[in-house]
């Protein structure tokens, strides 16, 4: 492991060069939260804008799905193209490469969302609640895609198909919260806009955590953040047994 | 010596790419392996390197049993690979402070090797660029660094000249003598036989999997049994001249075109004065060499194919 900084950050200075990736990946979410913060008459509460407050906790979530073309990149092209001849002839472990790997995508990933963040709650009133309750979402999507660009990495063959998945996953994900048209009023269609996602499931407890609780279900406040902090934790916790259960079987 | 094979056997599929391979390679050599495409001459190094288990058989570097799982053999290992493996996101500096950084350097001693290996490939004044703006001979002179910037004590080379001018090919085969020359063992594949001529000290060559023969260049040469031809350009072509030729004992053939001869003799036949001394009695000549014999002809000999071919003769 005396490689490890030195690996987490090799892949950290490439992500962060990817451009114009990068900046399209910040500005496209940023946005979108723009437009949605200036359409019709801006709902303010609190001096927040509350439409904006609404969006941005899904936009800035969902494009922790989107960014995990930045890991497939430096992944494919290390592991699965010529370069994986000179990277295995050093006297480093496939582990050794994937862990600091791992960690520099989750690292990168929380970063990009905290500048979307920071840009909507500076310039565009955006409201984030409790603070932690705010890092602790982010930080749980943020390993939640991190652990699905693994489990893409392991069974894809191609970055090209790859990148289709992660746009198929990450426009699902954004559908089915609800972000492009409603969802319908049934029972099912309402369980899958409040709960199906982790998007929404992680807006909610931002949301809850907050002043701008009582724009919801009056009464769910702090202990409700805490259950859907819980319900995205399971989430990764399943995710992360899986990946490593399929790290064990898949050569790559 | 620092590495051998011994009965390696390597299938992938029905494909046999190493049938029963046994090399040796000795300390502080530059070591050819020479053969045609699919040979084996790639899995042979990337075993070598531990990149793959052989399915059978015994491969030790630097006194240890190589395997793909056994890491510390490999620190003193340095392959440059066939296709240009550098990363085009960093620059040529960055590069070699990885490469080096992976293989356990740090500090004064990191930055000291990168110098001198820039130094040494000619890119000290593009230390801070990409490789993306390098022609490809000087990609390729960032490949044979990455490689290189540890010191290792055994480097294998696999192709390192593909596609690239004659002029970076020198300055890469000057490369390689040098390193030998401060110690460093080499493993030099390619199918150029005049890259294996010009820089190694012992040549192995490959087909189908395993080593057919091997020494030195003189030393293979003088196994086959080999015409020797000799072209000369006679001041005062004769037919007088042409029947003198034919007359010499072991000639074998005599080819007139104008006042350019080619007289083929049988093998051993010490043909060459007696030839020089008829051609000076009949007006002199112009020019005259001799054809010899040279690792094409052993390749061919022993095989029936060329060595930059794929096809049978």
């Amino acid at each position: 492991m005396g490689n490890f900084f030195l690996i987490m950050t090799h892949y950290m200075k490439r992500m962060l060069r990817d451009m114009p990736g990068l900046p399209i990946l910040l500005l496209i979410p940023v946005g979108i939260i723009v437009i949605n913060s200036l359409a019709g008459d801006p709902v303010m509460l609190d001096g927040y804008n509350v439409t904006a407050s609404f969006v941005m906790p899904v936009m800035m979530l969902a494009f922790q799905f989107f960014n995990m073309g930045f890991l497939h990149y430096v992944l494919y092209t290390d592991f699965k193209g010529d370069m994986r001849w000179r990277l295995r002839a050093a006297p480093q472990s496939l582990t050794g490469f994937m862990l600091p790997a791992f960690t520099a995508g989750w690292i990168f990933s929380i970063l990009c969302g905290a500048v979307i963040t920071l840009v909507s709650v500076l310039f565009l009133n955006v409201y984030i609640g409790n603070f932690l309750v705010f890092a602790a979402v982010l930080v749980l999507v943020s390993l939640m895609a991190t652990f699905l660009a693994m489990l893409i990495f392991l069974f894809v063959a191609k970055v090209g198909t790859a990148n289709v998945t992660v746009y198929i996953l990450s426009f699902g994900l954004l559908t089915l919260s609800g972000t492009f048209f409603p969802l319908g009023n049934s029972a099912a269609a309402q369980f899958i806009a409040n709960f199906g996602t982790p998007l929404v499931i992680g807006q909610r407890a931002i949301i809850y955590s907050g002043s701008l609780n009582e724009i919801l279900a009056a009464g769910r406040g702090m202990e409700g953040a805490l259950f859907n902090i819980g319900v995205l934790a399971a989430i990764t916790a399943v995710l992360a047994l899986g990946t490593l259960l399929a790290a064990r079987g898949r050569k790559i | 010596m620092i590495a051998t094979m011994k009965n390696v056997v390597k299938r992938y599929g029905d494909t046999l790419a190493l049938d029963h391979l046994n090399l040796n390679v000795m300390k502080g050599e530059i070591l050819g392996l020479l053969g045609p495409n699919g040979a084996g001459k790639t899995t042979a190094i990337r075993t070598l390197c531990g990149l793959l288990d052989a399915d059978s058989g015994e491969t030790t570097v630097l006194g240890q049993r190589q395997s793909i799982q056994n890491l510390e053999a490999r620190r003193e290992i340095g392959l440059v690979t066939q296709e240009i493996t550098v990363f085009t996101d960093l620059s040529a500096a960055e590069n070699l402070r990885y490469f080096g950084g992976l293989y356990g350097l740090r500090g004064a001693a990191l930055q000291a090797n990168v110098k001198e290996m820039l130094e040494f490939v000619g890119l000290s004044d593009r230390a801070t660029k990409k490789p993306g703006t390098f022609s490809g001979g000087m990609q390729r002179r960032l490949n044979i660094a990455c490689a290189l910037v540890h010191k290792p004590k055994l480097v294998i080379m696999d192709e390192p000249t593909v596609g690239i001018d004659p002029q970076s090919r020198n300055h890469i085969l000057e490369s390689v003598k040098e390193i030998a020359k401060q110690g460093t063992t080499v493993v030099y594949t390619t199918h150029y036989m005049e890259e294996v001529q010009a820089i190694c000290d012992r040549i192995s060559i490959m087909d189908a999997g395993r080593v057919i023969t091997e020494g030195t260049l003189d030393e293979l040469v003088g196994r086959i049994q080999h015409e020797q031809k000799v072209h000369l350009t006679a001041l005062q072509p004769s037919e007088a001249l042409t029947a003198e030729f034919q007359a010499i004992s072991g000639v074998k053939h005599v080819a007139a075109n104008g006042n350019h001869y080619m007289i083929t003799s049988a093998s051993g036949s010490g043909n060459v004065s007696r030839i020089m001394e008829i051609a000076q009695r009949h007006g002199g000549v112009t020019s005259f060499t001799e054809e010899k014999p040279n690792l094409e002809h052993v390749f061919l000999t022993l095989t029936g194919k060329k060595l930059r071919d794929d096809g049978e003769v």
